[in-house]
């Protein structure tokens, strides 16, 4: 039995890839209905588009919502979800049926290491999915978009975007193709100089583990790997003196070979690793350098 | 001007472990915390209780032990604490959390503010903030980078995307607080000891009017299995002194062509 689906997404393009997404599970045969903010409201509140999507969802009563989650879906879910009288689940990978015909929405916890089913007691069951877990749009799904109008006069009355300005882009990890990552067994900020310096010989990004952008502001937070920072997913992925907490391990666990050097043969860094060096890494990085320089030679 | 903050007491996340087999998290003897983004909250509502003589109330729904994050936000600054005890071990989902949390803005209500951090440290769902700011009628600002507080209003910055807005709104207004918004004040053991265990008041659902049974029962949502996250990794330890471990390695990552 095919899962009866409402989708929101900022763009009808960002609806089509949820669309796609789902189809295995909304079945092929009916179009999907996807509700975006209408065009030429620039920077729709949540709260102003909850009213109306809640009446819409309250019309067709779908059995799932899926809402993209990007910083506008991220905060209208939860809304719609309270006034639907139902449950939100956030970062679904999956979706699935359970033998009563609950929907059961699988995510990651515990920063990624284990993955958590939740099923839904109630309906709509309202799931939020990132589109770097849709993937593209593929056009593949027959789509009726329909365009909400914010209602004025609710909760977000009162509230408005007094000034906006683009963030200056810096480096960009998540497309970088090689990353050397540091973490806190760098004892002291100028020897972050041997990192940048191994980083250069592997024609690599530097980026960093979460002290040290967060707490010690040794690099700042564009490079920093992890929940809290970016997802990156380079060829190489070297991890320096950083012990693997599930915080950091979500940020980089899609990459392709993974290297870990660490003094402690217990880190959790080395269950994701392809390779590792236990030893210190004032000793290992120099050791790396020195054998990097000699195979180029 | 009257500050709610909201808080959670979560295992700490950098020593859970999951059972490798089943990918159920292994809880029992880790040690439990003050979520992390919440110290933020608490240092934006200390600051504006310094700076505007704002009143400060922290509350948390969880377990007993959770009294260990409020004294610690008492230690801060804040003014008095309410805990929310009764509600089932495992713990209530973010949207039934902010039934809770809604029952405790009115019963100790009205507040001009509410703040929260911007999401847990153990689950990370951001959800309580928006779905209490709904539940209260008021509007709410996530991801807060930085606040200021005047005349009835809440500003605050933070980043939509791939550019930064400055939004502002009219209080009662709920903003959830990043971790660049401030530095938490740390306050010492023994301030933390020694708050008086009188400024927390303790109360169970059912004193805020709400039925403790449906509670937990009626909750949208629960976890009902876990498996561990697919990992294939070809874990080689290479052993020895620095120069050889390093040239196996370097061999290694030209045979798997990820070398420029």
């Amino acid at each position: 039995m095919s899962l009866s689906t409402l989708l929101f997404a900022d763009t009808a393009e960002q609806a089509g890839a949820l669309a796609d997404w789902v189809r295995p599970l909304a079945g092929a045969a009916a179009p999907v209905l996807a509700a975006v903010p209408a065009p030429g409201v620039p920077a729709p509140f949540a709260e102003d588009l909850c009213p109306p999507l809640a009446d819409l969802a309250r019309r067709q009563a779908p059995d799932l919502i899926l809402v993209a989650a990007t910083p506008l879906g991220r905060e209208l879910a939860p809304r719609l979800a309270v006034r639907l009288g139902t449950g939100c689940v956030s970062d679904c990978v999956h979706i699935g049926r359970g033998e009563a015909g609950e929907v059961l929405a699988d995510r990651p916890v515990f920063g990624g290491v284990a993955i958590a089913t939740v099923a839904f007691r109630t309906a709509p069951a309202v799931c939020l999915v990132a589109p770097g877990v849709t993937g593209p749009n593929r056009g593949e799904s027959s789509v009726v978009v329909t365009a909400l109008t914010p209602e004025a006069g609710g909760p977000g009355r009162g509230k408005r975007v007094v000034q906006q300005r683009e963030v200056e882009r810096g480096v960009d990890l998540s497309a970088a193709d090689r990353i050397v990552a540091v973490g806190r067994g760098m004892a002291r900020r100028e020897d972050l100089e041997q990192i940048r310096e191994l980083a250069a010989a592997l024609a690599a990004e530097v980026a960093c583990s979460r002290p040290l952008a967060e707490d010690l502001g040794w690099l700042g937070a564009e490079r920093q790997v992890g929940l809290t920072g970016t997802t990156v997913r380079p060829a190489l992925y070297l991890a320096v003196g950083i012990s693997g907490q599930v915080q950091h391990v979500t940020g980089m666990k899609d990459s392709r070979v993974v290297v870990a050097i660490n003094n402690n043969r217990a880190a959790p860094i080395f269950q994701v690793a392809d390779y590792g060096i236990v030893g210190d890494l004032y000793e290992a990085v120099p050791a790396l350098l020195a054998a990097l320089r000699l195979s180029e030679s | 001007m009257r500050i709610l903050v909201c808080m959670k007491h979560v295992a700490d996340s950098t020593e859970v472990r999951v059972d490798p087999d089943t990918g159920v998290p292994q809880l029992r003897g880790v040690p439990t915390k003050i979520s992390d983004y919440d110290r933020h909250a608490v240092e934006a509502a200390a600051a504006a209780r310094e700076q505007l003589s704002a009143q400060v109330t922290v509350a948390t729904v969880g377990p007993r032990e959770a009294i260990k994050t409020l004294k610690e936000a008492l230690a801060m600054g804040a003014d008095q604490a309410v805990l929310v005890t009764g509600a089932p071990a495992e713990g209530l989902d973010a949207v039934t959390t902010s039934a809770v949390l809604a029952a405790v803005a009115d019963r100790f209500g009205p507040y001009d503010l509410i703040l929260c951090g911007e999401a847990s440290e153990d689950g990370y769902n951001a959800q309580v903030g928006p779905a209490l700011a709904e539940r209260l009628g008021i509007p709410h600002i996530t991801y807060a980078e930085s606040l200021t507080l005047a005349a009835g209003q809440v500003t605050a910055v933070r980043r939509a995307g791939d550019h930064m807005e400055t939004v502002a709104a009219a209080c009662p207004a709920l903003v959830t607080v990043n971790r660049k918004a401030n530095r938490p004040r740390l306050p010492t053991a023994i301030q933390v000891l020694r708050v008086q265990s009188s400024r927390i008041q303790e109360v169970r659902p059912v004193d805020l009017g709400l039925d403790e049974a449906a509670l937990a029962d009626a909750q949208p949502t629960r976890v009902v299995g876990y498996r561990p996250t697919p990992m294939h990794r070809k874990g080689v330890i290479l052993d020895g002194e620095p120069a050889a471990a390093a040239r196996q390695l370097v061999a290694h990552l030209q045979r798997e062509g990820v070398l420029a």
